[in-house]
C-alpha cells in the first residue's frame, strides 16, 4: 500500500499541471480539517467512459446545420433528443490515412482510439487505457469493458494490438465480478480486514517477487509480455489491498439485484436487453466506486446486429440496400442506427438517474461515444461521428455542436485525456498528430 | 415387421429390415428402388372441436360437479367450502357419492344431472359409418350427423356432441391447453408413414403406418416444428397399426383399422380407436393436416380420461385429482358417462343392441419426418411414465400434493 | 501402425548413420537454424486438459478465459504474442483458487495428496513439501527448485497458522502456482549444446513440453518428464521412443483435434448465430454437432484409417446425430449419439467443405456467402491470404437480394468480377465459394435460390468444376492444399511464422509427406523427431506476412 505521504506528493505533482485537476479516491487523508470536503476543494470523483456503436450514420441526416449550443435535433439524433443539452456533438473530425490502407471498420476505430493507423507499424494504447492508468489507479477495477453482442472480442480498449482488453458479455458474470462475494459495500457500517485476503495478497506478492528471475530467462519480446503480466498481477494485488481498507462511503451506491441468466447474441432485441442490464451494472459500479473507467460496446465495428426473420445483417444492409429514391437514405440500415441511438439515450438516462451530491452521475462523468465509420456504405472515415456526454464534474461544456473542419479525429481523444488528467501536450502519429484540444467544449 | 425407408427428395437409399440402415463403413448397399416413403411426425394432436356458434350450446355451457355440489349446500356451509384453503376438500367432496365412493370411478352411483350437449349441426371429423344420414347399420346405431365448417357432410363425431359444451373441452380450453403442452413436451408422439408410393407418383394406392413414438417431437426455440427429423417407432407393437389407403388429389385417406396410441393423463394411458380412419391433406410445402377419427369404447374411454389419478396414488388423492379436473374443465363425471352411453353410435352390444363405442375425431397437424423402424428387441411392455408427469401431475404439484 | 512406424524408424536410423553431417545425424533433411525461444500462453483447452491430467478429470474448471488471438492464420502462433491482461489475470486467480480448494477438499484430498499430515490442524513441513514438489513439477513442467519449494512451504505454513487447517494452508500455497507465468505460459529454456560448441539447444524439459503439446495438446505426463530428467530427450533414440509411445496412444486424437480446430478456424463457432425464423432447425446443439462432425470425419480419415489427407475433400464417409439429420435431410437411426453415415456415390455432399461445420460457419446469419467461403478456403486450407478491400470501394453496385434481376448470389456478385477494383481479390475468392452455393446459410442443400436454379460451376487455379464434388477434386489435386497443411502443422508445432532459412527444410518435408502417402501421423512423427522442431536460434529474419502463412 502506497503510504499516505506518497499519495500527497502525487497530488502535488499532478496539480502542477496548469488547469488540470486529478480525480482522487475519497480517502480520509485528503479530507480538509473539518472532514467535510476534499482537501483540494474538488467535487466528487469524475468518471470516464466510452460507448461504441457500429456502422456510423448518414451525414445529411446527422449533422445539424448550426454550430454551438442548442443545436438542431436532426432525424438521426432524435432518439436521444431528451439529452441534447447534455451531449456535445462533434462532426467533421477526420481519421486521416496518410496512404495507409483503409482496413474496413478497423482503421476508423483504431485511428480514433490510438491516434495511429494500423498498418503503419505503430502499436499504441487506446486513450481510454491511458486515462484509466491515471484515474483508475486506486480503484478496485482499473476499468470495466462490456459488450452487448455476446462476443468478448468486441472491444476497442487496448494496451497494444496484441493486448486487447476483452469485454464482459454476460450480465450475470459481470454482476458476480463486481457485486459478488468479493464486493465490499462502501456504505456498510462494520468493517474488518479479512485475514484470508491478507493471505491471498501475501502469496501473490511472492509471485511478483519472482519477476526479476523470470525476466532474465526470456528474450526481449517476451520481457514486454511478462511485464504486462506483472502489471496485471499488480493490479489485482492493489484490488486486494483496497479490500483490506475500509472503503470510503459512496452516497449514490445502491447494490443492484442479481440479473437473471439470459442468452446473449447479435439479434437486436437481445442486444438491447443485454445493454439495459449492462448499463445498470456499470452505473452502479461507478456509483459504488468500484471503478472510474468503463468501455461499453453496444454493437461492434461492422455491426453484427440483425433482426429475426431477415436474412441481412446491419452491416450487409449498409452495403447492399439501395438508397431509397424518395427518402434519400437506406431505410432498413438506418433502423439499426435508430435503435443504437435509442440505446445511447437509455444509457444516458440511467446515468442521469443516479443522484450524486448536487447533481447526477452523468454530471460527474465524461462519456465519449463514437463509431467505426461515418457513411458505412463506403467505409468512409472522414467525419467519424462522435459525441461527448456529461459535465465531467464541471470541466466540460455540454450540449455544443462543434464542427471540426476536417481536423484530425485524434483531437477528441486528446481532449478527453487532457481533461481527465493524462499528462500530454501532444498525441498521435503522422497526420493524426495533434496538440490542440477541442476548446469549444472545455470550460 | 419389415420397413422400407427412403430418404426424401427422390434420393433413393433403401434400408433393409429392422436395424439395417446404410451403416457399414464400405460403400452403401445397392438401393432397391421400389417406391418412395413419406413419413410424418404429428406436431399437434387434440380432439377436433369447434366453437359451433350460438346454436351449439343454446342453453349455455355445462356446469361442473363442484358448482353443483356447492349449490346443493346450505349457505353457511357453501361459504365455508368456498374458502381458498378448502379448495382440495371441495374437489374431493364434489365427486363423493352418498356412500363415500368416487363418482368418477363409479358414475352409476348417482343420478344423471343431464349435462348440456351440443345442439347445433356443425363439427369437424370424418364419415365413419358410411351413411349419409346416420341411420342404424349392422355396426352402428341411429344418430345425428354433422357438417363441418369447411363443408364436409355426414360427419360422425358423437364425442364432440357430448363434450362440445364443456368449457374445458372447447377450443383453447384448459383440457386442450394441458394436453397440447403434454404433447409438445414429448410425453407422447404420433408418427404416420405413407409407404408404397410409386417413384415420381403423387397419387395411388398406399400402405399407411400409424404409430406411437417414444421420441419427443423436435421443436425449434420459437415453437416451430423441425421438419425432416428422425423418430423411432414405439418399441411396443401394441402401439403400431398399418392400414390400406390411397392418395387422390393431394388427400390421403385410409380404410378402417383398429389402433392404439400411447397417451398420458398424469399416468400412462392410451387412446384406442376402433375402425379408425385417417384423412390427411398433403400440402405443397410438405406439411400435412387433417383428422384421425374412429370409435372409442365408452367404458375404456371413461376410465382412461375421466377416472383420473395415478394407480399408486392414495384414494384421497384420486378424489382430489378427478374432482379437480371436473371442476376446472366444467363437467361432472356422472353426466358425462350417461351422455357417452346415450349418444354412443358404434359397435352395438350383441345382447342389448346398445352401442358400446362413440365416434370421435382428433385434429392433426404434421410435418415431414423420417420414420425409423424400431430396433429388433421385440415387444417390450411400455414403461409407465412417472406418477407425477403430465398435466394432472402439474395439478397435484400446484395443489401441493 | 506402430510396427510399421518402427520399421520405418529403423530404416531412417541406418540411413542417418551413413549421412552424418557435422555430427547432426538427421536423415537427408536440410539443416535449419531454428527460431527464437518464445513463451506461449496456454489456450483454454490446454489449460483444462492440463488441470484434468494433473489433478484429475473430476476437478471442475469454472470461469471464463481470455480470447485467443489469431496470428499468421493460427491461434497457436498468436499464443506467442499474447499476454495476460488485468481481467485475464483476475480470471486466472479466480480459477486457481477454485481448483486448489477442490484438490484439498474432503472428497479429493485422500486421492490427490501423496501424503497425510501428522495433524490436520497444524503445519507439516514434510508433507507440504511432498505435495507441493509433486504438483510443482507437473504444473511447471520441470522440477521445482529447492529454494522456491521452501518458499511455497513457508506460504503453506503461514496460511495454516492463520486458518488452523493444514489442507487449507496447502490450497493457499497451491493457488499461486496455478496463476504463475510458469504454468500459464510454456516457458522454454535453451542451454549450450555440448555436441555443437557455440550453438544452443532446448533443454530436455522444453522438448518434453513441445512434444506433449504438439501430439496430445496437454502438459507433459510423468513418463515424458522422467525421460527429460534422465537425459533421454537429448538423444534421437530417446525422442523417437517417446514420440512413438505418444503416437500409438488414443490421446493422439486430442492432439490432432486441437490442430484441426485451430487450422479450420473453429473458434468462430463460439459466436455462430443463424436467424431463428429462417432456420428453425439451427440451435446451439446443432452448431456443436456440426463442429464435432467435421472433427470426427477428419479424425476418422486421418488418424483411425491413417488415410490420405487429400481425400478429406472428397470423402463421403461421415458421422451424424439426430440433431444434424434435419439439416442434411437424411434419416438417422441412433436415437442418441453418433452413427456412421455414407452419402451415396453421386451425392453432391462430398468432402469436408460440403459439411455443415464448414458451410454454416462461413456464411451470414441470414444467407450464404460465396465470398466468405471462398476466403476461408483460400486463407485456411490453401494458405493464400486475400488482400484487404481497397479504400474507396463503390458499394453502390451491389444490389439487394430481392432485386428480381439478381436472384442468386452468383448474379449479385457479378459486379465483384466486372468492376476492376473489386475483381482483383474477388476472382480469387468468389469462383471457389460459388461452388458451394447449393448449401444455404445453414448448410442445407438447395437447388434453387429465389426460384432461380443455382449454377455451382467455377474454377480453382485453372481446374474447372461444375459441382461441389468437382471442387473437392480440385482441392485434392491442388499442390497448395498439401503445402498449406505441412506449413500450418509446422507453424502450429513451433508457434511461429516460418523463417526464410527454414524454407528448404519445409520443401523437403512436403516431399516426404507426398512420399509417405500424405499421412498425417507420419508427418507428425517427422516433425516431432526432426532437428528443426527443436532448433533454437536468436531472433531471425521473419518472412513477410503473405509468405509467412505458407
Amino acid at each position: 500500500m502506497i503510504s499516505n505521504l506518497s499519495r500527497r506528493s502525487l497530488l502535488r505533482t499532478a496539480l502542477r499541471g496548469a488547469g488540470v485537476t486529478v480525480a482522487l479516491p475519497f480517502l480520509d487523508c485528503f479530507l480538509n480539517d473539518n472532514g467535510t470536503a476534499l482537501a483540494g476543494g474538488a467535487a466528487l470523483p469524475v468518471r470516464f467512459g466510452t460507448w461504441f456503436w457500429g456502422c456510423g450514420m448518414t451525414a445529411a441526416r446527422w449533422i445539424p446545420k448550426t454550430v454551438g449550443p442548442g443545436y438542431e435535433v436532426t432525424p438521426e439524433l432524435k432518439p436521444m433528443a431528451a439529452y441534447r443539452d447534455q451531449v456535445s456533438l462533434l462532426t467533421n473530425f477526420d481519421v486521416i490515412l496518410d496512404g495507409a490502407p483503409n482496413m474496413a471498420h478497423i482503421s476508423g476505430p483504431i485511428g480514433f482510439r490510438t491516434g495511429a493507423l494500423p498498418g503503419g507499424g505503430a502499436d499504441l494504447p487506446s486513450f481510454d487505457v491511458l486515462i484509466a492508468d491515471v484515474i483508475g489507479v486506486n480503484s478496485r477495477f482499473r476499468s470495466l469493458e462490456v459488450a452487448c453482442t455476446g462476443d468478448p472480442k468486441h472491444s476497442y480498449s487496448q494496451r497494444s494490438a496484441a493486448v486487447s482488453n476483452a469485454s464482459e458479455t454476460s450480465p450475470v458474470a459481470l454482476y458476480t465480478r463486481i457485486f459478488g462475494p468479493e464486493f465490499q459495500d462502501p456504505n456498510a457500517g462494520d468493517f474488518k480486514p479479512d485475514p484470508k485476503v491478507m493471505l491471498r495478497k501475501s502469496v501473490m506478492s511472492e509471485v511478483r517477487n519472482e519477476r526479476d528471475a523470470l525476466m532474465k530467462r526470456v528474450g526481449a519480446a517476451d520481457r514486454v509480455r511478462l511485464d504486462e503480466y506483472f502489471t496485471s498481477l499488480r493490479q489485482l494485488e492493489q484490488q486486494l489491498e483496497l479490500q483490506l481498507q475500509k472503503p470510503p462511503p459512496a452516497v449514490a451506491c445502491a447494490v443492484p439485484s442479481k440479473p437473471k441468466d439470459m442468452e446473449v447474441g447479435s439479434e437486436i432485441e437481445q442486444v438491447v436487453a443485454t445493454h439495459t442490464l449492462m448499463t445498470q451494472l456499470v452505473a452502479m459500479a461507478l456509483a459504488c466506486n468500484q471503478t472510474r473507467a468503463f468501455n461499453v460496446v453496444f454493437s461492434n465495428s461492422s455491426s453484427v446486429l440483425r433482426k429475426n426473420g431477415t436474412n441481412t445483417t446491419h452491416h450487409q444492409l449498409t452495403h447492399e440496400e439501395p438508397v431509397d429514391e424518395k427518402l434519400g437514405y437506406q431505410l432498413e440500415a438506418t433502423y439499426f442506427l435508430d435503435r443504437s441511438m435509442a440505446a445511447w439515450g437509455a444509457f444516458l438516462e440511467t446515468l442521469a438517474a443516479v443522484r450524486e451530491g448536487d447533481g447526477t452521475l452523468l454530471d460527474n462523468s465524461m462519456v465519449l461515444a463514437h463509431s467505426c465509420t461515418s457513411y458505412a456504405k463506403t467505409h468512409a472515415i472522414e467525419g467519424l461521428p462522435a459525441m461527448i456526454a456529461g459535465k465531467a464534474g464541471g470541466r466540460l461544456r455540454p450540449g455544443c455542436h462543434v464542427d471540426g473542419n476536417g481536423t484530425p479525429a485524434s483531437r477528441i481523444g486528446f481532449t478527453a485525456m487532457q481533461l481527465m488528467g493524462v499528462p500530454a501536450d501532444r498525441w498521435g502519429q503522422k497526420s493524426m498528430t495533434v496538440t490542440k484540444p477541442v476548446n469549444e467544449i472545455v470550460v | 415387421m419389415v420397413e422400407r425407408l427412403m430418404s426424401r427428395a427422390g434420393v433413393g437409399v433403401v434400408v433393409g429390415a429392422l436395424g439395417m440402415l446404410a451403416l457399414s463403413s464400405g460403400p452403401s448397399a445397392a438401393p432397391e428402388v421400389a417406391g418412395t416413403d413419406r413419413g410424418f411426425v404429428v406436431t399437434s394432436f387434440y380432439y377436433a372441436n369447434t366453437d359451433g356458434g350460438p346454436e351449439a350450446c343454446p342453453d349455455g355451457l355445462t356446469v361442473s360437479s363442484r358448482d353443483m355440489y356447492l349449490a346443493s349446500l346450505p349457505p353457511a356451509e357453501r361459504a365455508e367450502m368456498s374458502k381458498v384453503d378448502k379448495e382440495l376438500n371441495l374437489y374431493a367432496a364434489s365427486i363423493r357419492s352418498k356412500d363415500g365412493k368416487n363418482l368418477c370411478r363409479n358414475p352409476d352411483l348417482a343420478p344423471d344431472a343431464h349435462m348440456r350437449t351440443v345442439q347445433g349441426g356443425t363439427a369437424f371429423g370424418i364419415n365413419l359409418d358410411g351413411t349419409d344420414d346416420g341411420h342404424a347399420t349392422a355396426n352402428s346405431c341411429a344418430h345425428e350427423k354433422f357438417s363441418s365448417p369447411s363443408g364436409v357432410k355426414a360427419v360422425d363425431n358423437q364425442f364432440y356432441r357430448v363434450m362440445g359444451c364443456v368449457p374445458g373441452y372447447r377450443p383453447k380450453g384448459i383440457d386442450e391447453q394441458y394436453k397440447s403442452a403434454a404433447y409438445r413436451s414429448g410425453e407422447y408422439t404420433v408418427l404416420i408413414n405413407v409407404m408404397g408410393l410409386k417413384p415420381g407418383a403423387s397419387d395411388g394406392e398406399v400402405t399407411v403406418g400409424i404409430y406411437s413414438s417414444a421420441n419427443p417431437v423436435p421443436f425449434a426455440g420459437n415453437g416451430t416444428p423441425i421438419a425432416n427429423a428422425s423418430l423411432t417407432v414405439h418399441p411396443n407393437p401394441h402401439f403400431r397399426a398399418v392400414a390400406h389407403g390411397r392418395i387422390a388429389g393431394g388427400v390421403l385417406t385410409t380404410d378402417p383399422v383398429d389402433l392404439s396410441l400411447y397417451h398420458t393423463v398424469g399416468r400412462p394411458s392410451e387412446i384406442a380407436l376402433k375402425g379408425a380412419r385417417l384423412r390427411l391433406e398433403l400440402l405443397p410445402d410438405g406439411r400435412a393436416k387433417g383428422f384421425l377419427a374412429g370409435y372409442q369404447d365408452v367404458e375404456f374411454l371413461f376410465h382412461h380420461q375421466f377416472d383420473l389419478g395415478a394407480p399408486e396414488a392414495t384414494e384421497q388423492v384420486k378424489f382430489i385429482v378427478a374432482g379437480a379436473a371436473a371442476a376446472e374443465s366444467g363437467y361432472d363425471c356422472v353426466s358425462v358417462m350417461s351422455a357417452l352411453k346415450r349418444l354412443a353410435d358404434g359397435y352395438p352390444d350383441k345382447a342389448s343392441g346398445r352401442c358400446t363405442a362413440i365416434s370421435s375425431a382428433f385434429r392433426i397437424e404434421a410435418v415431414p419426418a423420417f420414420v425409423i423402424p424400431p430396433s429388433d428387441e421385440g415387444a417390450r411392455p411400455v414403461k409407465p411414465a412417472a406418477a407425477d408427469s403430465g398435466w394432472v401431475g402439474r395439478w397435484l404439484r400446484k395443489l401441493g400434493l | 501402425m506402430t510396427r510399421g512406424v518402427g520399421r520405418r524408424f529403423a530404416f531412417a536410423l541406418v540411413a542417418a548413420g551413413m549421412l552424418a553431417l557435422a555430427g547432426c545425424w538427421q536423415d537427408d533433411a536440410p539443416p535449419t537454424k531454428g527460431g527464437p525461444v518464445v513463451m506461449r500462453r496456454l489456450s483454454e483447452e490446454q489449460y483444462r486438459q492440463s488441470i484434468a491430467d494433473i489433478f484429475g478429470s473430476d476437478i471442475k474448471v469454472a470461469g471464463r478465459f481470455e480470447p485467443d488471438v489469431r496470428k499468421n492464420g493460427l491461434l497457436a502462433v498468436g499464443a506467442s504474442a499474447v499476454t495476460v491482461t488485468p481481467s485475464g489475470f483476475e480470471q486466472s486467480d479466480g480459477r486457481a483458487i477454485a481448483i486448489a480448494a477442490q484438490v484439498v477438499d474432503k472428497d479429493h484430498r485422500d486421492t490427490r495428496a501423496p501424503c497425510r499430515p501428522a495433524s490436520v490442524t497444524a503445519a507439516d513441513d514434510a508433507c507440504a513439501a511432498q505435495f507441493l514438489r509433486h504438483y510443482g513439477r507437473l504444473l511447471f513442467r520441470h522440477p521445482m527448485g529447492e529454494a522456491r519449494l521452501r518458499q511455497r512451504v513457508g506460504d503453506a505454513n503461514r496460511a495454516t497458522a492463520v486458518t488452523g487447517d493444514f489442507y487449507s494452508g496447502l490450497a493457499y500455497a497451491l493457488a499461486p502456482m496455478l496463476y504463475s507465468p510458469e504454468f500459464l505460459f510454456r516457458m522454454e529454456t535453451s542451454e549450450p549444446d555440448p555436441e555443437h560448441p557455440g550453438v544452443a539447444r532446448l533443454d530436455g524439459f522444453s522438448k518434453a513440453s513441445r512434444l506433449s503439446f504438439l501430439l496430445w495438446n496437454t502438459t507433459p505426463d510423468d513418463a515424458l518428464l522422467t525421460a527429460a530428467e534422465q537425459g533421454d530427450l537429448d538423444t534421437r533414440k530417446g525422442i523417437s521412443r517417446q514420440v512413438d509411445r505418444m503416437l500409438a496412444s488414443p490421446r493422439l486424437e486430442s492432439g490432432v483435434r486441437a490442430f484441426l480446430t485451430d487450422f479450420l478456424g473453429f473458434d468462430e463457432f463460439d459466436t455462430l448465430a443463424k436467424d431463428p425464423v429462417l432456420y428453425p432447425a439451427f440451435n446451439q446443439r446443432v452448431a456443436g454437432d456440426a463442429r464435432e462432425q467435421v472433427l470426427r470425419t477428419a479424425i476418422d480419415q486421418l488418424v483411425t484409417r491413417d488415410g490420405d489427407y487429400r481425400d478429406l475433400f472428397a470423402t463421403r464417409r461421415t458421422f451424424l446425430t439426430r440433431s444434424l439429420g434435419p439439416v442434411y435431410n437424411v434419416p438417422v437411426r441412433a436415437e442418441t449419439g453418433w452413427e456412421p453415415h455414407a452419402f451415396p456415390a453421386d451425392d453432391p455432399r462430398a468432402g469436408l467443405l460440403t459439411e455443415v461445420g464448414f458451410t454454416a460457419l462461413h456464411a451470414h446469419p441470414g444467407r450464404s456467402s460465396p465470398t466468405l467461403r471462398g476466403k476461408a478456403i483460400r486463407e485456411l486450407i490453401l494458405c493464400e491470404p486475400v488482400p484487404a478491400p481497397p479504400a474507396n470501394v463503390n458499394f453502390a453496385l451491389v444490389q439487394d437480394t430481392t432485386n428480381p434481376r439478381f436472384r442468386t448470389a452468383r448474379d449479385r456478385l457479378t459486379a465483384h468480377r466486372a468492376e476492376p477494383t473489386c475483381a482483383g481479390c474477388h476472382k480469387i475468392m468468389d469462383p471457389v465459394g460459388l461452388a458451394l452455393e447449393n448449401f444455404d446459410a445453414l448448410g442445407a442443400y438447395r437447388v434453387t435460390e429465389n426460384g432461380a436454379p443455382i449454377d455451382a460451376s467455377g474454377d480453382l487455379d485453372g481446374m474447372k468444376f461444375t459441382d461441389p464434388a468437382g471442387l473437392g477434386k480440385a482441392m485434392h489435386d491442388n499442390p497448395a492444399t498439401v503445402s498449406c497443411l505441412v506449413g500450418s502443422l509446422y507453424r502450429y508445432a513451433t508457434g511461429r511464422a516460418i523463417d526464410k532459412a527454414e524454407q528448404p527444410w519445409q520443401r523437403w518435408l512436403e516431399q516426404r509427406f507426398a512420399a509417405d502417402g500424405y499421412r498425417v501421423p507420419t508427418l507428425l512423427r517427422r516433425i516431432a523427431t526432426s532437428d528443426a522442431f527443436f532448433a533454437v536460434a536468436p531472433e531471425t529474419q521473419p518472412l513477410p506476412a503473405k509468405e509467412a502463412m505458407k
